[in-house]
């Protein structure tokens, strides 16, 4: 365990000097942070309750468009309200379909929850005088505690190290969730559902617990992403959305603590790359179908696997693979 | 005679063309063993489907601590204390033994969803050495042998502090010599709690030592029912037996 | 009134026609594709394509000569993953998203015009509408005839019902599997031909063609072609009467609110089969 605790000290304290170090580095971190929260609370629903969600964007974006609709109608800017009811409002978006969810698995759980968020991509599209349509919302004056940001720069430095406390703070409750009863039962829910009825419990509200714990987290990060952009469009409920978050998820390694967190920045470094150099954005469906596809090829356990791998190969003996 | 624990009474239930149960009326006062004997296809499992509610019969009713179950599904039963193991275990392939055990204990007592899970470790483990499975506490199911997994399962079930605990052949896959120490763990352990238990069992020489009442079924019906040493004297028995 | 009535009947027979192909691949083949809807925008993009340097009719048919034969051979992949239900899926997507950055490629990421294969009309009856009928009805009443008459359709019956039984009474499935995809391949890229015409369509149509193939098999039943006809029919109408009577924007919400419908009510779908035993 030595090694794992001074190897998380110096991600640490590598990740507190980034905004330091490079403006392109904090940037591309700010973005693995935000979405490090969505991978990890995806990965509460698929990895440990075994639901694959197409439709998690509509959590994502329901997250982000409480943001940009409380400052658009009401003015609203400050963080320490908006974060939580984002939260909130995602859960809310969840609560809905949670049952339904419980109880399918597959393609039919896939497929109604992809219907499910592309009803709220159509929401926000139609009712384009309260959501600013495609045109999406601008945000303006936000504020944490009453301090209001006087610049970007301000916003952004804030916005990273919430995220990058938030990240870790998810990762230390989702593992502290894993060890209780109610964890161990998202886990055999997972597992043989019916077994947990000849116990004489409902699987359905152990999933639907996990469900809805993954939607707040979504509904957090969405907040979080739009809060860093200052800007909200219906991009964030579209279906790839759903399909990058899963990616991410399936990327870094299914089921393990911290195979989200590195799926995530790698995710969002590839983004920034399209970003940020011209011409290539219309190339990013491409460019992902292509990794994703290499990725299930030559890592299907995901990188985070290979890389536990290669340092036990290094150390020559015992090395965690499971969450 | 004191009161039945578990009373079925005239049992019909068909698939398709096939009837798997035909009128069946059995009863278990508290605390008896009883094993089902029958061939390949005679209803057994679907006895203790029906009784723990996972098959809706046709006919009949189960009628457990006086209550109809007519309208109880198996999770309600589970929950009233019909507990079973299956003749295919059916366990949580990620949790570890110990895990697995504790779980069903933690399901059972009431126990905080909050609460850690090793809050349960020892009796758990207490659990599994009773089994003599204290050995593989951390081991999964996938890295298990058939017959640890079928104990594994058995012992879930009887964490689970059953008013009656029904196990469907938990000796088949598992070699002559394990048999017995196994089936006379269960014997024991069953008989110092005073659980009434009912075993689907195709080896007749465990049948005749550990049963004090045998039910022997052919083709969905019962074709004999009462204590083992009259049932070599019935024709039907032995025909349907081959003994 | 009639004229909403017939359009429903138009579009329910395209929703037909594109929903068999993905359940014969389901159902048969036990392939998940959800790159479905991005293969018949490629067909769509073909044909638009050609059609912009050769007759109409010629475009189309080489339009259907090239994604036939890419669909044949292409969907043939996802089955070596069938094991994994939810691996077809992400391969699936990932496919989905190579064939959308494909046509973002090649065509850019703009609107298209695809024109109609017939031009001219009945009255208020266009001609496109009326040929989408006839070809959507004539390849359904033909698929029927294949699985009742030949022996190829009666094996790939075997292999729906139970296809350990189908091996072990001595099936090739191979054959079997590949004249499945040919199959689909061949329903998806007619109804391309035929609904795309009526669509404004851009490199997004993927997504709206997966959409209503996924609601009609689910409210269908998935796998289940004979479901499928009645959901297809079901969801046209209810989204063209809603749509009337109602209000436009409710169109979208309609085949949605169908699935949560049936998934509450009976999640295998109208005619999808029920749970496999257990225990
Ligand atoms: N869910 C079901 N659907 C259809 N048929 C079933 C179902 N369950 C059982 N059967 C049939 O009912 C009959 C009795 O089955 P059952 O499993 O109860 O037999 P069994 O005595 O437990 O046999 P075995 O010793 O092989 O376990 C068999 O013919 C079986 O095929
Ligand atoms: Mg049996």
């Amino acid at each position: 365990m030595r090694p794992a605790i001074v190897l998380a000290v110096a991600m640490l304290a590598l990740a507190v000097s980034v905004p330091f170090v490079s403006q392109t580095a904090m940037l591309i971190a700010l973005f693995g942070f935000i979405f490090s929260i969505t991978a990890i609370g995806y990965n509460i629903a698929y990895g440990y309750g075994g639901m694959i969600s197409l439709g998690h964007a509509a959590f994502f974006g329901a997250g982000a468009y409480t943001v940009g609709l409380m400052n658009r109608h009401l003015g609203m800017g400050e963080l320490a309200v908006l974060l939580p009811l984002s939260m909130a409002a995602a859960v809310l978006v969840a609560l809905p379909i949670a049952p339904i969810a419980a109880r399918l698995s597959g393609l039919q759980l896939a497929t109604a929850l992809l219907a499910y968020s592309m009803l709220y991509y159509s929401l926000v599209l139609k009712l384009g005088p309260i959501t600013g349509g495609s045109d999406g919302i601008s945000i303006g004056g936000l504020a944490v505690l009453g301090y209001e940001f006087p610049d970007r720069q301000a916003l952004g430095l804030f916005i990273y190290f919430a995220s990058l406390a938030l990240t870790v703070l998810a990762l230390f409750l989702v593992k502290r969730f894993l060890g209780t009863v109610g964890g161990r039962l998202v886990l055999a829910a997972r597992d043989n559902p019916l077994r947990l009825e000849f116990l004489g419990y409902v699987p359905a509200r152990a999933k639907m617990a996990a469900f809805l714990i993954s939607a707040a987290m979504c509904g957090l990060s969405g907040a979080l992403y739009a809060s860093a952009l200052q800007f909200v469009n219906a991009d964030l409920l579209y279906w790839t959305m759903s399909g990058e978050i899963l990616f991410m998820v399936i990327f870094g390694g299914v089921g393990t603590l911290l195979g989200p967190i590195l799926g995530a920045f790698v995710l969002s470094g590839l983004r920034f790359y399209i970003a940020t150099t011209p011409d290539v954005g219309i190339y990013w469906q491409l460019a992902l179908g292509v990794i994703i596809a290499a990725t299930i090829y030559s890592a299907p356990r995901g990188l985070i696997h290979s890389i536990y791998r290669a340092a036990t190969l290094i150390r020559g003996s015992k090395g965690g693979g499971h969450g | 005679m004191a009161e039945a624990v578990i009373r079925v009474e005239g049992l019909s239930k068909r698939f398709g063309g096939i009837t798997a149960l035909n009128n069946v009326t059995l009863d278990m006062r508290r605390g008896e063993v009883a094993f089902i004997v029958g061939p390949n296809g005679s209803g057994k499992t679907t006895l203790v489907n029906v009784i723990s509610r996972y098959v809706r019969e046709d006919a009949g009713d189960v009628i457990f601590e006086g209550r109809s179950l007519k309208r109880v599904n198996h999770v309600r039963a589970a929950q009233m204390g019909i507990l079973r193991s299956f003749q295919h275990p059916q366990l949580f392939h990620g949790l570890t033994a110990l895990e697995n055990v504790a779980l069903s204990l933690a399901l059972r007592n009431g126990t905080p969803r909050a609460a850690r899970i090793d809050s349960l470790r020892d009796k758990a483990q207490e659990a599994l050495e009773t089994f003599q499975m204290g050995h593989l506490a951390d081991k999964r199911p996938p890295e298990m042998s058939h017959g640890e997994r079928k104990i594994l399962d058995i012992v879930m079930a009887f964490v689970g502090r059953p008013r009656l605990l029904m196990l469907d052949e938990p000796t088949s896959g598992v070699s002559t010599a394990d048999k017995w120490g196994i089936m006379d763990i269960v014997i024991r352990n069953a008989k110092k709690e005073g659980i009434t238990l009912l075993v689907i069992e195709h080896d007749l020489d465990l049948v005749f030592e550990y049963a004090e009442n045998v039910i022997v079924m052919f083709q969905g019906s019962v074709v004999y029912w009462g204590p083992p040493r009259n049932m070599a004297n019935s024709e039907r028995v032995r025909e349907v037996l081959g003994i | 009134m009639y004229e909403i009535l017939f359009f429903s009947l138009v579009l329910g027979s395209c929703y037909a026609l594109m929903t068999a192909g993905f359940n014969l691949l389901l159902g048969v083949a036990r392939i998940i594709n959800l790159a479905y809807g991005a293969y018949m925008a490629l067909v769509a993009y073909l044909y638009s394509g050609f059609s912009e340097s050769m007759p109409v009719p010629i475009a189309a048919m080489l339009a259907m000569a090239i994604s036939v034969a890419l669909g044949t051979f292409g969907w043939i992949i996802l089955r070596f993953i069938r094991r994994d239900e939810v691996l077809m899926i992400v391969v699936s997507l990932a496919i989905a998203l190579l064939i959308e950055g494909a046509l973002i490629w090649g065509y850019g990421p703009y609107q298209r015009v695809v024109p109609a294969l017939v031009s001219g009309s009945l009255g208020w009856v266009s001609a496109q509408w009326l040929l989408a009928i006839l070809v959507s009805v004539a390849v359904l009443a033909g698929y029927y005839i294949i699985i009742g008459r030949t022996v190829i359709g009666k094996k790939m019956v075997a292999i729906a019902e139970n296809a350990d039984l189908a091996l072990m009474m001595g099936i090739n499935p191979a054959k079997v599997y590949l004249f499945t995809t040919f199959l689909a391949s061949l329903f998806a890229s007619l109804a391309s031909l035929m609904i795309s015409p009526f669509l404004t369509v851009s490199p997004q149509v993927a997504w709206l063609y997966l959409t209503i193939v996924l609601s009609v098999s689910i409210v269908g039943g998935l796998g289940s072609v004979g479901g499928s006809l009645i959901a297809a029919f079901l969801i046209s109408f209810a989204e063209r009467f809603s749509a009337y009577y109602l209000d436009p924007s409710v169109e979208p919400f309609v085949p949605l609110l169908l699935i949560i419908l049936v998934l509450l009510f009976r999640p295998q779908g109208i005619l999808g089969r029920g749970a496999t035993r257990w225990a």
